[in-house]
């Protein structure tokens, strides 16, 4: 049996891609989580907003 | 349809699956076959991903749910999200830097053998029922309305899929969805477009959402936390965040998908355009849906939308039962019209009191439109028990062969096409995948050689296609079968969302510890669906919160003992 923390041992080919998004002004995948919370936050506002203007 | 829109159909359809039996004709090897070789860019693994999870009844439903119930269904997608950050943090780099070509052979390095099978077994059984139903259910309706045979409309779609899935694998499959999908957005932005030119000139947009709102059509989000309403802030990000999980971390038909990524980035960044797009996307058709609604509200709308259906009972035995209820709803509909106009006139004067009393009268011939619809689906029932009260799902192909120009009911109708062959091409690459690695090589021939399970690959998926369409041919033998297919699904997907929950999160259970709570958890929430009446999507919760209970039960009661396997 291979144990879980063998697994995030195993040989990763991807570490260089993983540290990095090539987005500019958003360097860490941490900061691409939060920003599409926000936007998801923004949306759920908006969708809000536009029934309580027009009910 | 017209000429014209017979030949924007076919070519559209065809005319894809050329391109991808053609553009991945010299499929490499078994790595190319299963997961493109890898090379697939961000943009394409986005458009792959949605289009693998809108099926064809996404794009005839929404509409209709959009037209009854307003906006608050996309509620259903608030944990779509947050549960895609998790795929993209957590599963998907281990999948990769494993190099698995699915999901259950995961669980085969992290636990052992036997729950590596448990997950696939439970893959094929729940997935090989619903490529059925995916082809089966738009060809129902489309075959309905259009007057096409059900059967070849079924053999259409189902040999179609299969020659370019079989011939060019997952690299065809997300080549040919990346077309698919960029025909679905078009189409639906036209139909979007076209829908608010045909509202009358009178009425502008912000005239249409007035009127939705005060009917009450614009509620997306409901924050008031109530357990017996289905739509609501929480049930959605909860309950949505799980299915998602669930569905996008565990599915091999979209594990498949984001593994063709030609790094972890543009995986990652495929899941990303999912989690930002979806939302909007669903809001988009469920407004379409709306103005679809307001549409009606000028224009004559059928009683029922399933005109096949209303017509033959007008013209049976009963049929002045019905010409009764037709002429009924039609004049509510003509007072309503007028009721409408004056609201909307009252609201631009400005005069509070004016457009309260105008509301009013609107809402009251509203409800009473309603009613008559209530009363002609119920003398449909009554008429014939086998007949389906919902029409939900006819109003927008109603609406779109109806009103829209020639050429674009075409692109339309192209647009149920594709969607029904997207969905249907990943799951077949997926069970047909799955079957070859985690039981024929896993268990049969763990010594074949790539060549050998290239060719088996493709035998095995040409056999799902097989079984898909025979069971879409004869899928209408059997009464609810699609809430069958749901309900199947609901209770083996939590167990299955358990299991890889335990191997990602809690590092010290081991294999066997697993396998047997997944067994006892998935019998007892068998048992428990028989037992308690509550809606089966609860059952994906009992069945993930009873397997990982039962696993780290099992794992202290074993100690620190090494599992043989």
């Amino acid at each position: 049996m291979t144990t879980f923390a063998e697994h995030r041992a195993a040989p990763n080919e991807d570490a260089e891609n993983e540290s990095r998004t090539g987005m500019p002004g958003i360097p860490t995948w941490r900061g691409v989580y939060v920003m599409v919370l926000v936007v998801f936050a923004i949306f759920v506002v908006t969708m809000w907003g536009i029934g309580f203007i027009y009910s | 349809m017209t000429t014209l829109d017979y030949l924007v159909l076919f070519g559209t359809i065809l005319g894809i699956a050329t391109y991808g039996v053609m553009a991945t004709r010299r499929v490499g090897g078994l790595d190319t076959y299963l997961r493109g070789d890898q090379r697939i860019g961000w943009g394409t693994i986005g458009l792959s991903v949605m289009a693998t999870q809108a099926s064809a009844i996404t794009f005839l439903s929404t509409p209709g749910q959009g037209f009854q119930s307003g906006l608050s269904f996309v509620q259903n997608y608030f944990g779509l999200p947050l549960a895609l950050i998790i795929v993209a943090g957590v599963f998907l780099p281990i999948y990769r830097r494993l190099k698995v070509y699915t999901a259950y052979e995961y669980l085969g390095k992290r636990f052992d053998g036997k729950t590596r099978l448990l997950g696939a077994a439970l893959f094929l059984l729940q997935r090989g029922l619903a490529a059925g139903i995916t082809i089966y259910a738009p060809a129902i309706i489309v075959s309905s309305v259009l007057n096409w045979p059900l059967g070849i409309t079924v053999l259409g779609t189902g040999i179609l899929v299969v020659i370019y899935t079989v011939t060019g694998g997952s690299e065809a499959v997300s080549l040919t969805q990346r077309y698919q999908m960029s025909v679905i957005l078009i189409g639906m932005g036209i139909a979007f477009v076209v829908v608010l030119i045909k509202l009358p000139s009178d009425v502008s947009a912000d005239g249409a959402l007035a009127v939705a709102g005060a009917m009450g059509k614009l509620n997306a989000v409901e924050w008031k936390f109530d357990i017996n309403e289905r739509y609501t802030v929480w049930s959605g990000v909860f309950g949505g965040l799980f299915l998602s999980l669930s569905y996008f971390g565990t599915d091999q038909s979209q594990v498949q998908r984001y593994l063709t990524g030609r790094s972890l980035r543009e995986s990652r960044m495929g899941l990303m355009f999912n989690a930002v797009l979806k939302i909007p996307m669903q809001f988009f058709i469920l407004l379409l849906g709306v103005f679809v609604f307001v549409f009606y509200q000028f224009e004559r709308q059928p009683v029922f939308f399933n005109e096949g259906v209303w017509e033959t009972q007008k013209s049976g035995a009963q049929g002045e039962t019905f010409a009764a209820i037709e002429a009924r709803f039609d004049d509510v509909q003509d007072e309503k019209a007028v009721a409408i106009k004056t609201f909307l006139s009252a609201r631009d004067s400005g005069s509070a009191t004016a457009e309260e009393a105008a509301r009013a009268q609107m809402l009251a011939l509203a409800d009473e439109s309603a009613a008559i619809r209530i009363e002609a689906k119920e003398a449909l029932v009554a008429a014939d028990a086998n007949l389906k009260a919902s029409d939900a799902d006819y109003v927008f192909i109603t609406f779109v062969l109806n009103y829209l120009p020639k050429g674009l009911v075409g692109l339309l109708v192209a647009v149920i096409f594709c969607a029904a062959l997207s969905s249907t091409a990943s799951e077949l690459n997926a069970l047909g995948a799955t079957t070859m690695v985690d039981f024929y090589r896993h268990v049969f021939k763990p010594d074949a050689d790539d060549a050998h399970s290239l060719k088996a690959s493709k035998w095995f998926t040409a056999m799902w296609g097989v079984v898909a369409i025979c069971f879409a041919l004869f899928a209408n033998l059997v009464s609810n079968l699609i809430e069958a297919v749901n309900i199947l699904g609901s209770i083996f997907y939590g167990v299955v969302l358990g299991v890889f929950l335990v191997a990602f999160f809690v590092k010290w259970v081991r294999g066997t510890a697993v396998f047997w709570g997944a067994l006892i958890a998935q019998a007892l929430v068998i048992v428990l669906f028989f037992q308690l009446e509550i809606s089966y999507l609860w059952f994906n919760f009992i069945g993930c919160g009873l397997t990982m209970g039962f696993a780290l039960f099992i794992q202290v009661f074993r100690g620190n003992r090494e599992d043989t396997v």
